[in-house]
C-alpha cells in the first residue's frame, strides 16, 4: 500500500506492506536509524518518536497509521548546527553510556519541556516512566533534563 | 561530566545524541538476507520430525538450516566458553524451552519470521528438571544423553580459596551462621539485544562479522575453531554496543547459523537480530551463605566472612570474593545441569548477593538491630 508521512519536514511516499511498522519504515526505507528497535514488545522505548507532536513507540504502531500525519525523530533535534539543550544536556550531565535508549528518552524529554519549560524530578519522571535505560540508572538522565530546563536559551 | 579529575567529555556522545550511532542493526550491506531462528516450546522433548517443505515454498525463503543440514557438516556443535559444548541446532531432542531448531533465511525479515510458522516440528515430550536441587536427584531426567558414559546431571565440583585458614576462622568462631538463598537465574537484558551479520567471501575465503560483541578476539577464536577456518581469515568487528553486561561475551547459536548461511547457497550476507523473549528463561540459583563473627570481636556485621556458595547454571564460573572484611574465603560448589538455556557470565550481579545477605541475617539470627 501507498504510504506518505512528512518526516523531519520532508515528505516522503513508500509503497509498503500493510503491517510494516513504524520503526522500519523510519529505519528501512528512509534509513534514519538514529531511532532504535529494542524490545519489539512497547516495553523499553527506544523506538520513540513523535506522531503528530506526540510520543509514540514506533514500534507499535504501523506505517500506515502514520499516513498524512508528521513524524519527528531524533535526527530532527539539532537545528542549524546547534544542538537541542536537551542533546547537551544528555552530554554535560553523563546523562547516556551506551546511547541506545537516548534517542527515545530525548524526543520524551523535548515533548515535555515544550509543554512544562521547569519540570520538577517527580515530573520528569513519571514522564519517563515508560522507557528503559540500563546504564545509567536513571539519575543522571533525569539531571540531563533538568539541565535542558535551565539552559533553554544557551544550548549548541 | 564532572569527576575528581575535572571534567571529562566522552567522544561518542556527540554522535549518539544526534542519532548517528552505527550499532549492528544499523549495518546494512548490499543484497543483505535476513535470518530467524526457530524455538522449541518444550523444555525437554524428543525430535521426532522436522518438515520443511512448506517454509522452503515461500517466495522470499532463500534456505531452511536444520539440526540434521549442519550435522551431515559435522557443524550441529559448537563450544562454550565454560569448556562444554551445545547445539547450534537442535538434531536429536530440544534440551531446553527456547532451543534453536531451524534456522531460516530470507528476503526480508517479516518473510523470514513468516517461514518460521511454516516448519512443522514433531515432537515427544519427555520429563523435565527445572530445579538445580533436583537435577542432582538419583532418576532426574537426564539432560545431557549426548555424552557418552554421562549417568547423571552434575558436571564438576569446584573450589578455590584457602580452605584450611577458611576453616580455622570459622571453627574459632564465637558465632556462626548459615542462610540458606534461593534467588532467581539471571541473564543480562541490554537494551540492544545480540545481533550478527556475516559475510563470508567464498573467493577470497574470508569471513567478515559485525556482531555486537565484547569479545571480539574471544569470538573470533571461537568461529575459527567451529568453521575449520584460520583465524587471519576472520575478521571481527564490533561497532557500537548497546550496552552488554556479560552477556556479549559468548557466542550464540543464531550467530553460527549465519555464518554458515552467508557460505552456503546464494552467495549474500546473512544478519539475525535476537528477539527479546529468546533470553528470557526463567530459573533459579542456589547458594549457602555462610557468615561469622570474630572471636574476641564485637558484634558489629562488618565482620565477617563470605564461605561457600553452590551455583547451578550453565555459563562462566562465578567469581567470589575470597578477602572479604579482612577475612580469608572459600568458595565451592557443585554444577549441576538443568533444562535452562546456557547462560553468560553476568558482571557485577554474582558478587553482591552472599556478602549483602551475612550482613542481613547475621545480625537477625543473633537478634541485633542495625543501626
Amino acid at each position: 500500500m501507498r504510504v506518505a508521512v512528512t518526516v523531519n519536514g520532508t515528505e516522503y511516499a513508500r509503497d509498503v506492506e500493510p503491517r510494516l511498522l513504524l520503526i522500519h519504515f523510519l529505519r528501512d526505507e528512509l534509513g534514519l536509524t538514529g531511532s532504535h528497535w529494542g524490545c519489539d514488545t512497547s516495553n523499553c522505548g527506544s523506538c520513540v518518536v513523535w506522531l503528530d507532536q506526540r510520543p509514540v513507540k514506533a514500534c507499535t504502531v504501523l506505517a500506515a497509521m502514520a499516513d498524512g500525519r508528521s513524524v519527528r525523530t531524533v535526527e530532527d533535534l539539532e537545528r542549524d548546527g546547534r544542538l537541542d539543550p536537551v542533546q547537551q544536556g544528555f552530554i554535560e550531565c553523563h546523562g547516556l553510556q551506551c546511547g541506545f535508549c537516548t534517542p527515545g528518552m530525548m524526543m520524551t524529554a523535548r515533548w515535555l519541556l515544550d509543554r512544562n519549560p521547569d519540570p520538577a524530578e517527580a515530573e520528569i519522571r513519571e514522564v519517563l516512566s515508560g522507557q528503559v535505560c540500563r546504564c545509567t540508572g536513571y539519575e543522571n538522565i533525569v539531571r540531563s533534563v533538568r539541565w535542558a530546563a535551565e539552559h533553554a536559551k544557551d544550548a549548541g | 561530566m564532572t569527576t575528581g579529575f575535572g571534567r571529562m567529555l566522552r567522544k561518542e556522545d556527540q554522535r549518539f545524541v544526534r542519532g548517528q550511532g552505527t550499532y549492528v542493526d544499523d549495518v546494512h550491506l548490499r543484497g543483505m538476507l535476513h535470518g530467524a531462528v526457530l524455538r522449541s516450546p518444550h523444555p525437554h522433548a524428543r525430535i521426532l520430525s522436522v518438515d520443511t517443505v512448506a517454509a522452503e515454498a515461500h517466495p522470499k525463503v532463500k534456505a531452511v538450516i536444520t539440526g540434521e543440514t549442519l550435522n551431515e557438516r559435522d557443524l550441529a556443535w559448537m563450544p562454550t566458553l565454560a569448556g562444554d559444548t551445545q547445539a547450534v541446532l537442535a538434531t536429536d531432542k530440544v534440551r531446553f524451552q527456547g532451543q534453536e531448531v531451524a534456522f531460516v533465511v530470507a528476503e526480508d525479515h517479516y518473510s523470514a519470521r513468516d517461514a518460521l510458522e511454516l516448519i512443522d516440528v514433531e515432537y515427544e515430550p519427555l520429563p523435565a528438571v527445572a530445579d538445580a536441587r533436583r537435577a542432582l536427584d538419583d532418576g532426574a531426567p537426564l539432560v545431557r544423553d549426548d555424552h557418552p558414559g554421562r549417568t547423571g546431571n552434575h558436571i564438576f565440583d569446584w573450589e578455590s580459596g584457602d580452605a584450611e585458614r577458611t576453616d580455622r576462622v570459622f571453627r574459632d568462631a564465637e558465632v556462626t551462621v548459615s542462610q540458606d538463598m534461593l534467588y532467581p537465574r539471571v541473564h543480562p537484558a541490554p537494551l540492544e539485544t545480540c545481533g550478527i551479520v556475516a559475510d563470508f567471501n567464498r573467493v577470497s575465503g574470508k569471513l567478515t562479522v559485525w556482531a555486537t560483541s565484547q569479545a571480539p578476539h574471544a569470538h573470533r577464536t571461537l568461529y575459527a575453531m567451529v568453521a575449520g577456518l584460520p583465524e587471519h581469515k576472520i575478521r571481527v568487528i564490533s561497532p557500537d554496543i548497546g550496552g552488554g553486561f556479560g552477556n556479549k561475551v559468548p557466542i550464540y547459536p543464531g550467530y553460527l547459523c549465519a555464518i554458515v548461511g552467508s557460505g552456503h547457497g546464494a552467495r549474500r550476507p546473512r544478519r539475525v537480530q535476537r528477539r527479546r523473549a529468546a533470553d528470557q528463561v526463567p530459573g533459579r540459583v542456589l547458594r549457602r551463605v555462610h557468615g561469622l563473627l570474630r572471636p574476641g570481636g564485637g558484634a558489629l556485621p562488618g565482620d565477617r566472612g563470605v564461605h561457600q556458595q553452590g551455583a547451578g547454571r550453565g555459563g562462566l564460573l562465578l567469581l567470589v570474593p575470597h578477602h572479604r572484611g579482612g577475612l580469608p574465603g572459600r568458595a565451592d560448589g557443585r554444577r549441576a545441569r538443568l533444562r535452562a538455556r546456557p547462560g553468560p557470565g553476568r558482571t557485577a550481579h554474582a558478587q553482591p548477593a552472599p556478602p549483602r545477605a551475612v550482613p542481613v541475617h547475621l545480625p537477625d539470627r543473633l537478634g541485633l538491630r542495625l543501626r
